[in-house]
């Protein structure tokens, strides 16, 4: 079954409206995700003697009516855009601040701003009255950016434990983490620069033996944007984001050749790569050792992990209840292990419903990537989502001991502010790639 | 504007496939770890999940047959401090080897992490204690979905409370244990085992596991000791099974003796100058060349079959862990050790609370009953919960236990367990026993008895380990706590008329 048509059976119509009126699939779906959402707050809003906190579901309530506006601007000005990109968003971002008062109450209200901020952003990336052309345009400059910010980073980053990993930028109360936004950047650059040069790319030129090679000419760019991000980002101990760096440009490569060799070759590179770090970095040995082995020290270092299984078994099948489970014994809970936490109160219904999520926002992603008019607007909303998928598998794949555990969000459900915004505009572009012109 | 790229929509086709499968892993690793990997995850004691929920749980009380508590918790708002989990209240310290113990710190000496631990009647009906039986699925269910809070049911033993706490001041500081059962259903009245615990103070660590004085053994049911001439019990009531004697035979081994494979036995224990008498009371003075003759007139064969058929060598159902005795490594006994075995010495060990049911079998109608613990779970109907009942063995009929127990009213009159009698200020039957250890050790003093003796309805066993003689240490016991345990039972009849 092809993206498409799992979309379209998912959905019911097709993202285009094209004149029919009013987007009733989005609609619908909304107010299913919106339901999803306040239900799950109501818990944390019950009180002991009966009756509801109301206050306590005004955040949701605010959400939920922001992402009803969104839908109305998108019916006035994007009536093609995909209507099943929104309701998901809507449901995660619900379901993540329900979990953010649950598991975190003291940044919940920050959460939530973001989550509003996150909302809006996906509306500006919507709605502005930029040509996609501009992204194409302006290539080297998000690489360059990109460079120099997480080189100001290393010098100038801040770290949020003390002697932790400096990943962070920012003045007085406000930072961001440079890592996501270069995701962004990465994949604007990529999706510019690729689509210029895919005649030459897809064609074999160098031959060695029975390998068919790229133009090592045309690589350069493309090698030194990735080996100075990746550098740079291993300096900094931030591996989460340098796998997903590496990933989406293995990726992208791909969709813009279909060379399985390339995906090959970066296989090779990695796994060189993974043997060197392994070698040089004592972070590596030890995340690589507590993947392998997390039951030899369960109260040390395997402590996080242990206890996110453990949290994910209690679950069972219908999960302990929102506000049952004991899932705060897991250090970051509402950052990279908020999928236990949603595991053990939600159960395995609930964690199999938010994968089914993801997977229809990842097809509705990939399927406005197949019909887009141009290849660079293919190659945009491929890359966004395939950016947003990767993150997704990364860490739910270290959540579940399937990887060695990196720390990267969670999209759209994790606590972490640049992430929500990155992966908003993200998502933003992708509902405007959807509504351009056939 | 170029138009779209067909090759590139069929590459993001594969990649999208590829995300898909993905996400079809993540699914399946959760599934593991959620359901398959999920029981062993939740069983391992450093999961804090384990004691959060048990705290969450108001567990049900443990009582005495007569309603006294044994145990009892505090609500679950006295659980809301995780730090100081609730301490359970054990107000009768005496019944601790069979109420034994809940604990957040099992297994403290080893592992500093808050666990939870049960032992005694605590484990055998944790169930019920923490409300899981006798819920329907759907009530199951129900109070799962809905977060009831969980309330565990009331259990209601057979038990004595005061009887318990007589039982065990009787012993005192002394090692020992005391089993008093009832004859005709095998309910336990009491069961002390001493040195013992005080169980509140488990969640304080208390005692370290390697105590010399062994205070979480229980004695009673776990305890193999010598049982020395109280065995002889068994000896008379197989002989007189067989049909090899009865009460009335005349024995004149008064100042016999007689070699068994070289090992010499004479009658020891007879007053001086009686030197011919009946059978009964041949028992009645414990004369030990006679038995030894019984037992070799039975035969190694016989002999080991009626001792098995006294339940020697198998371990009764009980909800408590019990042992089991054994007569002999020797699937053929030589004759000395033959001989020994007939009047309780030599290899043969058994528990005390396998001696109290040789004393109801024959106190009753031959048969040893099943003893059992659980007399109730108010508002919860009977079912898999109830201990087993009945008979465990019948090794002799009604007339022989008959015949047995009049021999038992005659050691209690005219021969060493007379002071039992004199304790007990009733009627009653008996034999004690001084089971010799060999070298310097003190033996082991024993007592089994019934009472009242016209219509027997309660049967004890009493150990002093190394305690000396039987006559003088543990009949007394013995006979303070038949009296006690007939006046407690006609209380509680009292109390149902």
């Amino acid at each position: 079954m092809t993206p498409a048509r799992v979309g379209g059976a998912l959905a019911g119509r097709s993202g285009r409206a094209a004149g029919s009126g009013w987007r009733w699939a989005e609609l619908g779906l909304l107010a299913l995700a919106a339901g999803v959402g306040i239900a799950a707050g109501l818990p944390g809003a019950a009180l002991p003697e009966g009756g509801l906190r109301l206050t306590a579901l005004a955040p949701a309530l605010a959400l939920v009516a922001a992402a009803f506006a969104i839908h109305v601007s998108l019916g006035w000005r994007r009536p093609g855009a995909d209507q099943r990109i929104l309701p998901c968003i809507v449901l995660l971002m619900g379901l993540g601040l329900a979990l953010s008062q649950r598991v975190a109450p003291a940044l919940a209200t920050r959460q939530w701003a973001w989550l509003m901020i996150g909302l809006a952003t996906l509306a500006v990336s919507t709605h502005l009255p930029y040509e996609l052309r501009v992204i194409q345009r302006y290539r080297y400059t998000w690489a360059i950016l990109g460079i120099v910010l997480v080189g100001v980073t290393l010098v100038a980053g801040r770290s949020a434990v003390p002697g932790g990993p400096r990943l962070w930028l920012g003045a007085g109360g406000l930072t961001f983490q440079p890592s996501e936004v270069l995701r962004l950047l990465l994949v604007f650059f990529m999706a510019g620069y690729l689509e210029d040069k895919r005649e030459i790319l897809s064609a074999a030129s160098l031959k060695l033996g029975p390998l068919r090679l790229m133009p090592l000419p045309y690589l350069a760019p493309l090698a030194a944007m990735m080996g100075v991000s990746l550098a740079l980002l291993t300096a900094q101990r931030d591996l989460g984001a340098g796998l997903l760096l590496f990933v989406i440009c293995l990726g992208m490569l791909y969709l813009v050749s279909g060379r399985s060799t390339y995906v090959l070759g970066g296989l090779a590179l990695f796994v060189c790569a993974a043997w060197l770090l392994h070698h040089e970095i004592a972070v590596v040995q030890t995340r690589v050792a507590i993947w392998l082995d997390p039951w030899s020290d369960p109260s040390g270092a395997g402590y996080q992990i242990v206890q996110g299984l453990m949290a994910i078994a209690e679950g069972g099948v219908i999960g302990a209840g929102i506000g049952q489970g004991l899932p705060t014994s897991i250090p970051a809970v509402h950052t990279d292990f908020i999928y236990a936490a949603l595991a053990e109160e939600t159960g395995l219904a609930g964690a199999a419903a938010v994968l089914m999520v993801y997977a229809t926002l990842f097809l509705a992603g990939f399927r406005v990537a197949v019909r887009a008019s141009t290849p660079f607007r293919q190659m945009l909303a491929a890359g966004l989502t395939l950016g947003l998928s990767v993150q997704t598998l990364i860490i739910l794949g270290g959540v579940l001991r399937l990887i060695p555990l990196t720390g990267v969000t969670l999209p759209f459900l994790s606590h972490g502010g640049t992430s929500i915004v990155t992966s908003a505009v993200a998502m933003g572009l992708v509902l405007r790639i959807g509504d351009e012109p056939r | 504007m170029t138009g779209a790229s067909p090759s590139i929509a069929g590459h993001v086709v594969r990649v999208a496939a590829v995300a898909l499968a993905g996400l079809a892993v993540v699914a399946a690793a959760t599934v593991y770890w959620g359901f398959v990997a999920a029981p062993s995850l939740a069983a391992r004691p450093d999961n804090p999940r384990r004691i959060a929920f048990e705290q969450r749980i108001r567990r049900g009380r443990i009582l005495d047959r007569r309603g006294a508590v044994l145990a009892a918790s505090g609500g679950p708002e006295a659980a809301a401090d995780p730090a100081s989990p609730p301490a359970r209240q054990y107000p009768v310290p005496a019944a601790a080897p069979v109420v034994g113990f809940q604990t957040w710190r099992y297994g403290a000496g080893g592992d500093p992490r808050v666990t939870y631990g049960v032992g005694g009647a605590e484990a055998a009906y944790d169930d019920a204690l923490r409300g899981d039986l006798g819920m329907s699925w759907r009530q199951l269910i129900a109070s799962r979905v809905l977060h009831r809070p969980l309330a565990g049911h009331d259990v209601v033993l057979t038990l004595d409370a005061g009887l318990q706490a007589q039982a065990a001041e009787l012993l005192g500081a002394r090692e020992g244990a005391v089993v008093v059962v009832d004859v005709g259903s095998g309910a336990v009245r009491a069961l002390v085992s001493q040195p013992t615990f005080d169980p509140a103070s488990l969640d304080r660590g208390a005692p370290p596991p390697d105590d010399p004085r062994r205070p979480l053994f229980n004695r009673a049911t776990q305890g193999r000791y010598t049982p020395g001439s109280v065995w002889k019990v068994v000896t008379l009531a197989a002989a007189l099974e067989d049909g090899l004697t009865t009460l009335d035979a005349t024995v004149a081994d008064g100042d016999a003796s007689d070699t068994f494979g070289g090992f010499r036995v004479a009658c020891d224990n007879n007053p001086d100058g009686v030197t011919t008498f009946d059978m009964a009371h041949a028992f009645g003075w414990s004369c030990n060349l006679t038995f030894a003759r019984l037992g070799t007139a039975l035969g190694s064969a016989r002999y080991r079959a009626h001792a098995e058929r006294f339940g020697l060598g198998e371990a009764p159902p009980f909800p408590l862990p019990v042992a089991s005795g054994s007569l002999s490594e020797h699937a053929e006994l030589p004759p000395p050790e033959l001989a020994s075995a007939a009047f309780g010495q030599g290899e043969i060990v058994t528990t005390p609370l396998h001696l109290a049911l040789i004393a109801a079998a024959v106190a009753g109608d031959g048969g040893l009953p099943v003893p059992y613990l659980l007399a109730d779970v108010p508002g919860i109907r009977w079912g898999r919960l109830a201990d087993e009942r009945g008979t465990w063995r019948q090794p002799i009929g009604a007339a022989t236990a008959a015949a047995v127990r009049r021999a038992m009213v005659v050691a209690a009159t005219d021969g060493h367990a007379r002071p039992a009698r004199d304790a007990a200020g009733i009627e009653i039957g008996g034999k004690t026993g001084t089971a010799q250890l060999g070298g310097s050790q003190r033996p082991h003093a024993w007592f089994v008895g019934f009472a009242p003796a016209d219509a027997p309805r309660v049967a004890v066993a009493v150990l002093v380990v190394n305690g000396g003689e039987g006559s003088a240490v543990a009949a007394p016991i013995g006979g303070r706590v038949l009296a006690r345990a007939v006046a407690a039972d006609d209380a509680a009849s009292g109390d149902r008329e």
